[in-house]
């Protein structure tokens, strides 16, 4: 009590009038951070991704697997909507109920993309304008050609406007928080979704051809809800980058810290084996290691396979910088001092040279982050990841790959927008982490600019 | 300066053994090998696949003298006697098709052995054995066959990675050629027009996964069509094209991989140069040579960016490491016939040699990209030869 007492007085003392009032380094380093407009921005845009991928199964109309094979490649509906144009008739010959042949004229179709139509709407189904959002009904449109074949085409009906719900109740508990795929908390709420609405059953037939569907991002090859995918695939892309660092960073740093810290022949073998590591490029090495792996895994074994993976191809590079801090910072006289006063050497690297090496640690988890973001991308896209039915944006992207099916379903691309941003952030946010841990080097950069 | 190349020389081998061994221990780590899947395939007779595991230098046979040596073994609760050619069970001989059966894949002393319809026991070949037999091999030039296509390793990879190198060197030439002129006139002229949008384009390529932005690139072809898609040059009519149309036809389609990668490569680099050429150009003796009247020109080409060029040259140095590294996503996005999609194939099929030389093929292109990067600094910097 006496001895805290004394620390907090001791302050006071040096406070004098116009002196700002002393801080802590943490509290300096978010002073400084927090000034750092580009910095702040990274964070709010981590803040947002963590925040969707936790709440994926809340925010997101459906759930990840939600396989609807008539509804396949529709545009994002916050874009926008597919429409079909009559471009003209055609006499079809087609059976009738008493089994004889009858010519009838049929229409023929095209589809056309339209900007802000035919999507999210703020209409009633009478045409009036509301607050609440509503969707157009997706149709499925038969087309006719010249020799009488059929293409259906999935366009939005123009007339038909169904409302969007929100915190409609659902049948079952459904996944509506999770810490990216674990510790699930369930539910019976969503925030919003679209009912089939019960009139479309006076139709009859038509009403098969007729879908109530809210893809705000589009729907993939499957009819699976683009923007579900993205949000669950969240769960994993951005935690794997959060996990491997940690695994990395504390191999790194038992390794490093040791290394430096006693030198001679363990130095020399342990750096020996960070540049066996080293001496194989990054996605070699990462592929090697998934070799080595059996490809039939469950959905939680290849998520902890891909967060060791990257762990274990990452550290030696950690290691090597943290030793050589470690090298200098076991000359510094407090080191010194410290053994001079008896203790340990566990005592010394674990409470006088490792935390020195915090702001270091800090900066560089946050600048490495996306290589581990990056690495679960690749593995996923090489269909040496994540695989379906679970989602990631590596995987999400893989849709995209066929030039073909990326042409006419543009959308499929959304998901880079994601990884990229989520690289960008981090690199904000790390650019003005190293800022701010480093203030001296900031100013003469800033003199010299 | 022959010293220190001499010293840096030397430490290569060890490192190279060092890695061939990691890796090689590591393939043989793994859980399944190429053959398992043709184990469980019925269509296939079991001499076919050990025959075929004997070619790859997987198994060997037993001689007899290591037979005699053996003796009477006990095997899942029997004792087995093995002789050339037949084996007895429990004292009695016993048809070699059922003993094949019963002693399909077993464990002894640590070594594995298998019995075939033919009469012959194997052994597996241990990873350490392995080891031996293919570095033997390697030193003599000889990479093995590739269990998938059956074909010498060592073509296979080569013709890859030549495709792989005119990419990454063209990217590398895009790069370089950009990045310095951009860095120069962003730091002569800092917060002007062309500072803060080469900035944006440093941040932008910096940030942008490679994936993303070829998919990006692919997509901004096949709406315009002013690129060609996929492949290094036309499948179906190259034959037909003049010299100079095989050379258009090729460069057309190494334009989009090229901006892809170079773009990333060039937003470090640019950074870099504009960095170190502002330092340069705060220095003393950039005054000095300003303040006795020097023309700005030569001021600028021959005092400042004389001196900021020398970090740059072991950044180039170390991109010379990257060559083959750089461009792996790349080139499977837009498929192109180089290194990547081959090491992926052969990572699906558990295609053992082909992953072996790939990663060592890549270890080497690394060190001596470092190797050349530390000489290349010991060239400019005679700080780093003394030490």
């Amino acid at each position: 009590m006496n001895a805290s007492d004394a620390r907090r007085v001791e302050p006071i003392a040096t406070e004098g009038p116009g002196l700002p009032p002393p801080r802590g380094p943490w509290k300096m380093l978010w002073l400084r951070l927090r000034k750092n407009r580009i910095a702040m921005t990274g964070g709010l845009i981590l803040i947002f991704l963590y925040f969707i991928s936790c709440f994926a199964g809340f925010l997101s109309p459906y759930d990840f697997n939600d396989v609807n094979t008539d509804t396949t490649r529709y545009g994002p509906m916050l874009l926008g909507g597919i429409a079909v144009e009559q471009v003209g008739t055609h006499l079809v010959e087609i059976e009738n109920e008493d089994y004889e042949w009858v010519e009838v004229e049929k229409p023929e179709f095209e589809p056309r993309w339209e900007w802000f139509r035919g999507g999210l709407t703020f209409r009633d189904p009478e045409g009036r304008f509301t607050l609440r959002p509503h969707v157009h009904a997706l149709r499925e449109f038969v087309s006719y050609d010249e020799i009488g074949e059929t293409t259906y085409y999935l366009a939005s009906d123009p007339e038909v406007r169904i409302p969007i719900r929100f915190l409609p109740r659902q049948e079952r508990a459904v996944e509506v928080a999770s810490l990216f795929g674990f510790f699930k908390i369930k539910a019976k709420r969503k925030l919003f979704g679209v009912e089939r609405p019960a009139e479309w059953a006076e139709r009859g037939d038509d009403a098969d051809l007729m879908h109530a569907e809210v893809f705000l991002l589009g729907s993939d090859q499957n009819g699976r809800d683009l923007m579900t995918r993205i949000f669950f695939g969240g769960q994993i892309s951005m935690s794997v980058g959060l996990l491997g660092i940690l695994i990395s960073m504390t191999i790194g740093l038992v390794f490093g810290g040791v290394a430096g810290y006693y030198g001679g022949l363990t130095d020399f073998s342990m750096m020996r084996l960070t540049e066996l590591l080293m001496a194989i490029p990054g996605l070699y090495l990462i592929l090697t290691l998934r070799y080595v792996i059996p490809t039939k895994l469950d959905s939680r074994q290849t998520y902890l396979m891909i967060v060791g993976i990257l762990a274990l191809a990452g550290w030696a590079s950690l290691g090597r910088v943290i030793r050589g801090m470690v090298l200098s910072l076991r000359e510094n006289e407090y080191t010194l001092a410290a053994r001079a006063l008896g203790a340990g050497d566990r005592r010394v690297i674990l409470r006088h040279v490792l935390p020195n090496t915090a702001s270091f640690v800090i900066v560089t988890a946050t600048l490495y982050v996306p290589y581990y973001i990056l690495g679960e991308v690749a593995l996923s896209f090489l269909g040496l990841g994540i695989t379906e039915p679970d989602t990631s944006w590596g995987l999400l992207l893989k849709d995209a790959q066929n030039s073909q099916v990326l042409k006419y379903s543009p959308w499929l691309i959304l998901p880079g927008f994601f990884i990229f941003f989520a690289v960008l952030a981090f690199n904000f946010l790390g650019d003005g982490l190293r800022d701010a841990a480093d203030p001296r080097a900031n100013l003469s950069k800033k003199k010299t600019a | 300066m022959l010293t220190f190349t001499i010293r840096r020389l030397l430490s290569i081998p060890p490192l190279l053994f060092g890695v061939a061994l990691m890796t090689f221990l590591l393939l043989k780590a793994a859980p399944a090998d190429y053959f398992s899947q043709m184990e469980f395939d019925p269509a296939k007779s079991r001499a076919s696949v050990i025959d075929a595991k004997r070619a790859a230098g997987l198994i060997r046979p037993v001689s007899e003298k290591e037979l005699s040596r053996l003796g009477a073994v006990n095997v899942n609760g029997a004792s087995w006697q093995f002789e050339p050619g037949r084996v007895l069970k429990d004292g009695t001989e016993i048809e070699n098709r059922i003993a094949a059966e019963e002693l399909d894949s077993f464990e002894l002393r640590g070594m594995r052995y298998s019995y075939d319809d033919r009469g012959q026991l194997y052994l597996r070949i241990g990873a350490l054995e392995g080891f031996g037999r293919w570095l033997g091999k390697v030193l003599q030039g000889d990479f093995g066959r590739s269990f998938k296509f059956n074909q010498p390793v060592f073509e296979l990879i080569s013709e890859r990675l030549l495709n792989t190198l005119t990419l990454s060197i063209a990217a590398l030439i895009l790069a370089w050629g950009t990045a310095i002129p951009l860095g120069v006139i962003a730091a002569v002229k800092p917060n002007s027009f062309w500072d803060h949008s080469s900035g944006f384009i440093a941040f932008f390529g910096l940030s942008i996964p490679s994936v993303f932005f070829a998919l990006l690139m692919i997509l901004f072809a096949s709406y315009t069509g002013w690129f060609p898609i996929g492949d290094m040059r036309d499948t179906v009519n190259y034959d037909n094209f003049t010299f100079w149309g095989k050379i258009w036809d090729r460069l057309h389609h190494l334009v989009l991989p090229t901006i892809v990668i170079g773009t990333g490569a060039m937003a470090g680099y640019m950074r870099q140069a504009r960095g170190n050429m502002i330092e340069a150009l705060g220095q003393d003796y950039v005054r000095t040579a300003r303040a006795k009247g020097l023309p700005r020109e030569k001021v600028l080409f021959k005092h400042a960016l004389r001196n900021a060029i020398n970090p740059l040259v072991t950044l180039f140095g170390y991109s010379l490491a990257a060559l083959l590294s750089g461009s792996f996503l790349v080139e499977v996005v837009m498929n192109w016939p180089g290194m990547a999609r081959l090491v992926v194939d052969a990572i699906i099929a558990k295609d053992e040699p082909v992953v072996m030389a790939s990663v060592m093929v890549s270890a080497v292109l690394l060190v001596f990209g470092n190797l050349f990067a530390d000489l290349l600094l010991a060239v400019v910097d005679p700080r780093v030869r003394l030490s």
